[in-house]
């Protein structure tokens, strides 16, 4: 079954328009933009209008990432009876321990979003991330014991979790093939099946200690 | 204890308090003042008394980012694909420039919408006996074996009888080059030895964006115009008829425009 999320509008022609692209990218990397020359007055308004319309496709594509990690993880987590142990770590702390900040010019330029999760039991965390770039969108876990090593390679993820896709740093990373944006959307079904593999995994090694 | 109209109102229940309803308008604002996000704007967020209730209009952003960059042109620069697998340097985008430029049956127009880029098309109105060259050799240069050279010159003629003669001096900057002293003295210098007017001339550096540097340099010259690469591309999109553009120059201003952000 086909669950699609569809892309906000705007992030949309960001994404298929090759003109509105680098307009967009341009308008968000100047640090001092400039009228352009021999500009009418009359034209004045759809500049900054053009400004506020670079700002949108950045502000919604931010709270884009909310939504789809909303709709893959929240949902997962949900559903795989983690447990009142599981205390999901303050927006704060998460940005610390992943090193990435949170705010809106990071995501947009780092395409992830991630939150932290801590098992009070064991001290062990986990961190889920969703990616969105233009063509395509991923998942990461990573899986910490409470001396903070990592422990993702000891779980069993599943196939759309390649074993060789996890990096130095001890995240597992899902195929870019397993999710491509297609039609101005992303199809959340083989997301959520990764999504709920790699929580299920979890559980049966915290469940093994 | 409080005992004033305005709180037995409220006890009453006559005033009911709403959170701010609002414009269109406040919430485009909004979006800017995010960018700067204060410790109160932070609060009234929490709060909720700031929040937007609808989302923004794209059809009326997507007509502005088209106006301004000039997107319903076909074809346009970023349509085009860049040249990834080489970085130019500043004598090779300038003579890709000249090359351009230098097309026969389009030679006019394109250096015609060049000067109207640049701010110049008062000076462009009537143009005979055109001639663009690339690195071109000005005086010698003081204590120095080799010459100065003129990154773009582009000269003409009018049609009156006396054919005035014009020209352009282009000076163009990529990332991390400066423009050295005593070099824009040199080149105005030298068209005044080549005995044209100043008001048949234009002189401007183009470079990435300007700085303390550049600032400087153009304090001490201040009839050299400056403009920003992106900038002056955009305009000569405007300028530029298309039915004198080509794919392949297209292709040079795309890359240009990738590699002088």
């Amino acid at each position: 079954m086909v669950i699609k999320l569809p892309l906000p509008e705007s992030y949309r022609a960001y994404c298929e328009d090759d003109g509105v692209r680098p307009a967009v990218d341009h308008i968000l990397e100047s640090k001092s933009l400039s009228l352009y020359a021999g500009i009418k007055w009359k034209h004045l308004p759809a500049f900054h209008r053009a400004v506020l319309s670079a700002n949108q496709v950045r502000c919604e594509y931010a709270i884009f990432q909310i939504e789809f990690w909303d709709a893959v993880w929240k949902q997962a987590r949900k559903e795989s009876d983690l447990g009142e142990a599981l205390k999901a770590l303050p927006v704060a702390e998460s940005e610390k321990v992943w090193d990435q900040k949170l705010d809106t010019n990071t995501v947009w330029e780092k395409w992830w979003f991630y939150r932290c999760y801590k098992f009070t039991t064991t001290g062990s965390s986990f961190y889920a991330g969703t990616m969105v770039a233009r063509k395509y969108v991923m998942l990461a876990i990573g899986y910490y014991d409470a001396d903070d090593v990592q422990r993702t390679t000891e779980l069993e993820l599943g196939d759309k979790w390649p074993e060789d896709d996890i990096d130095e740093y001890g995240f597992a990373y899902t195929r870019k093939k397993l999710a491509p944006i297609q039609d101005g959307g992303i199809d959340l079904a083989p997301l959520r099946k990764a999504a709920d593999d790699a929580l299920a995994a979890i559980k049966a090694h915290e469940s093994d200690r | 204890m409080i005992s004033n109209p305005v709180m037995r109102a409220i006890r009453r229940g006559a005033f009911k308090f709403r959170g701010p309803v609002w414009s269109e308008e406040s919430r485009k604002a909004l979006v800017f003042v995010y960018e700067r996000l204060s410790d109160a704007v932070a609060v009234a967020i929490g709060k909720g008394a700031l929040s937007f209730s609808e989302t923004l209009d794209w059809s009326r952003g997507y007509s502005a980012l088209e106006s301004t960059f000039e997107l319903k042109r076909q074809p346009h620069l970023f349509r085009a694909e860049p040249v990834v697998w080489a970085k130019f340097t500043e004598p090779q985008f300038t003579k890709g420039f000249a090359y351009f430029l230098d097309m026969p049956a389009v030679r006019i127009q394109r250096i015609r919408a060049l000067l109207v880029a640049l701010g110049a098309g008062w000076l462009c109105e009537d143009m005979c006996d055109l001639t663009v060259t690339a690195e071109a050799p000005t005086a010698w240069k003081r204590r120095s074996a080799r010459k100065r050279r003129i990154d773009l010159l582009i000269e003409w003629k009018d049609s009156s009888e006396q054919k005035n003669r014009y020209a352009a001096v282009i000076e163009a900057k990529l990332p991390g080059n400066r423009i050295t002293v005593g070099q824009l003295a040199a080149y105005r210098k030298h068209l005044k030895d080549r005995k044209i007017s100043q008001e048949r001339w234009l002189l401007a550096v183009v470079s990435p964006r300007r700085d303390a540097h550049t600032d400087k340099m153009l304090d001490k010259n201040r009839d050299w115009r400056w403009m920003a690469w992106r900038d002056l591309l955009i305009a000569h999109e405007r300028a530029l008829p298309v039915e004198c553009d080509d794919d392949a120059y297209l292709q040079f201003r795309r890359t240009l425009w990738e590699q002088t952000g």
